[in-house]
């Protein structure tokens, strides 16, 4: 008796226990300093405002003074020091306690003098030519001259000495020496932003190059990839110059007559852009796909999301092979989700792994345990790995891959498997592997549904009539080939027999995950309920209520179950097999 | 259970025994032909010629897998040799080609631009024309000075690049036409650059720094400048020229295309129109027409490109799928085959002569080409020199020949073409029936039908759709004809008299008629194939294998052919099961693979694939099929 009361409560919800976490960062936003404190920044979200006051350490959530949206921020020194805000009307917004409290000014503002924030470039709403003055901090406006030529898009620098830039992407740029009385075309201007250095007279910086005789000449610094576009960030000291590009990153201390390269994450494989230069330029932060980094030259990057928003994405692997471990977007966990780094610095569409690598979109492969990546195809394709993590497929346009150590790939044949180039859609296929990873299964988004199906790991297939026209998952139970589950629309159909019949087995499904080890047993997510079945989907029994919002996806491995629930992602243990 | 096993091994028996002994493909011969997507010639008349490796991927779409093969030769007389092509990225179309610095230039269509060694075969990133940064109205490159480049934005932005488009920089704004969103620009000689946007022209010496003003012209649709500073320029009045930089311009002949000077006299150039080319050598006080340039396009509609030989000898060459000709001297276009000596075309259509064993004919390069040999060899068969040919047929009496000259066939063994009447879009779908040799076409609504030996007559047919026919199938030994505009199907089982509407298993379907029963169907579809014993009122799914090729052989009852995704597969039971067949050499999982064609006892296979389909086997195979 005691034994069936522990084997009852071990299958029962209550012993569920959940380990909830997330990687945490903003992948879209934009950073701005703040030269009255060399540890401050400002991390401005598309509806969020975050500032650090210990080099990114840690951030902190403010409000946003509008809901219009923030175009931009501007800090000065003060004192008191002054956050000034522009939205997207061309509202005003004073903050002198660091974001905490704004204060409404004025309107109109499309630019502010860096230099401070009495000088201002307005119109009179946006999309207007009737380009406005103002030197009040945008309290009252006088009326400028209109730019000759074109007058759309145009984006506005206030210089030392009363010189306004102006100019488009395209290449158009004006000047004007009287705070836009007049307004002369001037040419040789490299392509990208101009930004002049305050308090340096004839100082700019456009496009990654400088010019010291206000852009009549123009040189590049030395250590720059060619061909990569930088734009310039200066510090509060106008010597202080880092350039940043989607290939490099270096900082000047003196103007830019000397410099230094400062390391980019994954080897500089994906672009951070410099937004706040701290400590008098020593360090930076920028801005990579998956939030802020700490750069620093002659120091690897570190990833600054503490304080962030949780924001965790698919697709969602458990690592098969590795206890506590998973993969989810651009991140892994290897703590069961208290801790996350990232790893890509792209969205990878799906993962595998296999011996000790993970695979991405069967574009590259590298170690688990972190390290530099290895090239598999030059075409992204679907990759799927077995729930133990003993072989990998890749489909591809090439066709179908395999691999047993993800560095080196075979054609398993393939016979029989569509061509999926004479399929009209234009949606990847979805790839399971299971069976003992004998298994390899693959449908693609066309019309009637099929499902094509090896046992031979992938040598030949045979096609299967799917129940519905589309399906939106498929798995492949760990042990037994011939299981297969479909979802589709939210329904879950099962077959027995490799495909040859499918019946639906339940309704209102998100998410199914595979036992990696045990025949049969199988979990599937409602939007708030976890489910599971020991005996290949006769029977469901409620699992779990899985924290934090929506349930998107399911993956288990290595013992246990994640879930990707709203934006945080939680894991538990497997629950016990029923003997 | 032994019963049941004896029963499985006799089933396998049964299943293996057409794949019995080892399939014997012979042949493998093909006319010479290359299929470049760019192609330029050096300072010194070198040629280059680059081939990028494509097909149909995942989404459905054409992708290009990159530039991956450069072909050169140190003149146009050849020969060629084969080099892979390193520098470049993955996925990138070429958008131009052309001589610069010591090798070549190559702007890819994301906006890259990259130099090459002399061979073209090794390249390197030297900036970008950036072609997605925003709406541009017009680029050019100097093709004297390949580090000058000028963009103009349809918002009137200009920048120039001194460094071959590593950087950009601002240039004077030009204050474009409203609404014009496209425009030409061309380098001059002497470096300057002339901009035409709209009805406007701008000139400009300095890079765009300061503009002059041109008078106003109609909006001409192309600028191209030619040796010594002249100007060309064809807009929908006429052909101009102008000799001092876009000032004036004077009419020196009607409207063309395109017009393509050279590079070493101002006073040469040819211009293109449809169905001709003409040559001047006067400055276009004077013109004379090309002779061998062929209706309309010329030569073809896709991917025709016209290049001239630099070095003198006023030569132009033009080069579309799988073939390459040249003029000099405003002589006739002749086929550049010492370049294309030793290359081998993919060739897409071939049909077999029914009754002469080994004979087959077949398109390729835009010529007629026949083998007696089974294939081994083949060699160019005299064809009227005007059409662009579409499709060739064999029957029992007549080679049969389609292009947008109409329809003409000549009896066997004989080389005069007779035209088949008709109207001339008859030739865009013309069906032999196997058995009788009868052609029939469909155009507008109506069925032709041209008796053998006859020439084509309107019938009475009811019933055809008035829509464009995409193809024909002749069956039922000339009783069944089976038509589709696209996704549908239209069928007539009493000789073409009354059609219906074919219902077919699926919503996109292919039919193929059974040669000797009018009322057996066999459809290819996405989801297997299907076969029909009545005419379409009822389907049974008889291979789930995806075949789009499906043919059936008149001379053997029962028998059907398919291809699809790299397997060949037979059916002797009017496609009731399959087997599988050994494939030939050219057989691939290509979408293009293959074409499928029989003659009395022989199959034949051909891939209209260009050896730029890396790692395929070309050429025309055939392989005895058992006699039933």
């Amino acid at each position: 008796l005691l034994s069936v009361a522990l084997l009852v409560l071990a299958a029962t919800p209550a012993q569920a226990g959940w380990t909830a976490g997330a990687p945490h960062g903003v992948p879209f936003g934009q950073l701005f300093g703040d030269p009255g404190s060399p540890t401050r920044a400002y991390l401005l979200g598309p509806a969020s405002l975050y500032v650090t006051d210990d080099r990114g350490a840690s951030w902190v959530a403010r409000s946003l003074p509008s809901s219009n949206g923030i175009d931009s921020l501007a800090a000065f020194a003060g004192p008191p020091s002054l956050l000034v805000a522009i939205d997207r009307t061309g509202a005003v917004w004073h903050s002198t306690d660091q974001a905490r409290s704004w204060s409404a000014i004025g309107c109109c503002a499309l630019a502010v003098d860096a230099a401070g924030p009495a000088l201002m470039i307005g119109n009179g709403y946006r999309g207007s030519t009737d380009f406005t003055r103002s030197v009040d901090g945008g309290v009252t406006w006088t009326p400028i001259a209109t730019p000759p030529y074109v007058t759309q898009d145009l984006a506005f620098a206030i210089a030392p000495g009363g010189v306004v830039f102006a100019w488009t992407y395209t290449g158009v740029t004006y000047r004007s020496d009287d705070l836009g009385s007049t307004w002369q075309v001037i040419t040789g201007i490299p392509e990208g932003a101009i930004v002049p250095a305050p308090g340096i007279v004839g100082s700019l910086w456009a496009g990654g190059l400088h010019s010291v005789d206000g852009g009549a000449t123009w040189e590049r610094p030395a250590p720059l990839v060619p061909g990569c576009s930088a734009d310039a960030v200066l510090g509060a000291d106008p010597l202080v110059v880092w350039l940043t590009g989607f290939c490099s990153a270096a900082r000047s201390l003196d103007g830019g007559v000397t410099w230094e390269l400062a390391a980019l994450p994954d080897g500089g494989s994906g672009p951070v852009l410099v937004g706040a230069v701290l400590d008098g330029g020593m360090a930076a932060l920028g801005m990579g796909s998956s939030g802020p980094w700490l750069l620093e030259p002659g120091q690897e990057p570190v990833y600054r999301p503490d304080g962030l928003p949780a924001m965790a994405y698919g697709p969602l692997l458990a690592d098969p092979l590795v206890p506590g471990s998973a993969y989810s977007g651009t991140f892994t966990t290897s703590d069961r989700g208290a801790s996350w780094r990232p790893v890509w610095t792209y969205w990878p569409q799906s993962i595998a792994r296999v011996a000790g690598r993970v695979i991405t979109d069967g574009t590259e492969s590298r170690p688990a345990a972190g390290g530099a990546p290895t090239a598999l195809l030059d075409d992204r394709g679907a990759t799927a790995s077995d729930p133990l993590g003993r072989r990998a497929w890749i489909l591809g346009p090439a066709g179908l891959r395999s691999t047993v150590d993800g560095v080196h790939l075979t054609t398993p044949g393939a016979h029989g498997l569509l061509d999926y180039g004479q399929s009209d859609s234009s949606e990847v296929p979805l790839l399971a592997a299971g069976g003992d990873a004998a298994t390899v299964i693959a449908t693609f988004y066309r019309w009637p549904g099929t499902v094509e199906v090896s046992h031979d790991g992938g040598r030949t297939f045979r096609a299967r009539t799917l129940p519905v026209d589309y399906a939106d998952g498929l798995s492949v139970d760990a042990r037994d080939g011939r299981l297969l589950l479909v979802l589709a629309r939210g329904r879950l159909y099962r077959s027995l027999d490799a495909g040859a019949h499918f019946r639906r087995v339940r309704s209102g499904i998100v998410a199914t995950a595979v036992d990696p080890r045990r025949r049969g047993v199988w979990y599937a997510a409602t939007a708030t309920r976890l489910e599971w079945t020991q005996d290949a989907g006769r029977t469901w029994h409620l699992l779990a209520r899985p924290p934090g919002g929506r349930t998107s996806a399911l993956s288990a491995g290595a013992g246990r179950l994640w879930a990707l629930t709203g934006s945080l992602l939680s894991s538990m243990a497997l629950p016990g097999a029923r003997r | 259970m032994i019963r049941r096993a004896i029963g499985i091994a006799l089933a396998t028996v049964v299943l293996v025994v057409p794949n019995a002994g080892a399939a014997v493909w012979h042949g493998g011969g093909s006319p010479p032909g290359l299929s470049f997507d760019a192609e330029a010639f050096g300072l010194d008349g070198s040629f280059l010629g680059l081939g990028t490796a494509s097909g149909f991927g995942f989404y459905g779409l054409q992708f290009s897998s990159g530039v991956r093969i450069a072909y050169t030769a140190p003149a146009i007389t050849g020969p060629l040799a084969e080099r892979p092509v390193a520098g470049l990225p993955l996925g990138a179309a070429i958008v131009s080609l052309w001589r610069g610095g010591a090798g070549f230039r190559l702007l890819l269509d994301d906006g890259g631009i990259y130099a090459s060694d002399v061979h073209g075969a090794a390249w390197s990133y030297v900036g970008s024309l950036g072609l997605f940064q925003g709406d541009m109205a017009a680029w050019a490159i100097d093709p004297r000075d390949p580090a000058h480049a000028v963009r103009v934005y349809t918002d009137g932005g200009v920048q120039r690049s001194t460094d071959g488009g590593l950087t950009w920089y601002s240039a004077y704004p030009l204050e474009l036409p409203d609404s014009a969103n496209a425009g030409a620009a061309a380098f001059r000689s002497d470096g300057s650059i002339v901009v035409a946007v709209g009805e406007k022209l701008w000139s400009s010496s300095d890079l765009g720094t300061t503009w002059t003003d041109l008078p106003d012209r109609p909006a001409p649709a192309t600028i191209v400048a030619g040796a010594g500073g002249v100007l060309w320029s064809s807009d929908g009045a006429g052909l101009y020229r102008s000799d001092d930089g876009g000032a004036g311009w004077h009419r020196v002949a009607a409207a063309a295309d395109d017009v393509v000077p050279s590079p070493d006299e101002p006073d040469v150039a040819w211009a293109i129109r449809p169905g001709e080319v003409a040559f001047t050598v006067d400055g276009g006080a004077t013109w004379h027409r090309v002779a061998g340039a062929r209706q309309p396009g010329p030569f073809g509609l896709l991917n025709t490109s016209y290049v001239p030989v630099p070095g003198g000898g006023r030569q132009i060459c033009v080069f579309v799928a799988q073939g390459a000709w040249c003029s000099a001297d405003g002589r006739a276009f002749a086929s550049a085959d010492r370049l294309l000596a030793g290359t081998t075309a993919g060739i897409g259509s071939v049909a077999p002569d029914p009754r002469v064993s080994g004979r087959a004919v077949g398109l390729s390069g835009g010529r007629l080409w026949e083998t007696v040999d089974g294939a081994v060899s083949w060699h160019p068969s005299a064809a009227p020199s005007d059409p662009y040919y579409l499709s060739v047929k064999v029957t029992r009496r007549d080679d049969v020949l389609a292009g947008f000259g109409g329809v003409r066939a000549r009896r066997h063994g004989t080389a005069a073409w007779r035209a088949l009447g008709g109207p001339a879009a008859l030739a865009f779908n013309v069906a032999a029936d196997p058995a009788t040799g009868t052609l029939y076409a469909v155009v507008g609504g109506r069925l032709w039908r041209a008796r053998p030996g006859g020439s084509f007559r309107v019938t009475g047919a009811r019933g055809l759709p008035l829509a464009g026919v995409d193809a024909i199938e002749i069956g039922g030994d000339g009783g069944s004809i089976a038509v589709t505009t696209g996704p549908g199907w239209w069928l007539s089982t009493d000789d073409g008299g009354t059609f219906h509407a074919l219902r077919g298993p699926a919503k996109r379907f292919a039919v193929t008629v059974a040669p000797h029963d009018r009322f057996r169907l066999v459809a290819a579809t996405l989801d297997g194939t299907f076969t029909s014993g009545d005419s379409g009122l009822h389907w049974w799914r008889v291979a789930r294998r995806y075949a789009p090729s499906v043919i059936a052989d008149p001379w053997a009852r029962g028998r059907w052919l398919a291809i699809g995704n790299g397997v060949l597969t037979v059916s002797v039971d009017d496609g009731r099961s399959w087997h599988r067949l050994p494939g030939s050499p050219a057989t691939s999982t290509s979408p293009s693979c293959c074409m499928l064609a029989v003659s009395p006892g022989r199959l034949w296979e051909s891939s209209p694939d260009g050896p730029l389909g890396i790692g395929l086997a070309h050429g025309v195979w055939w392989r005895a099929l058992p006699r039933s």
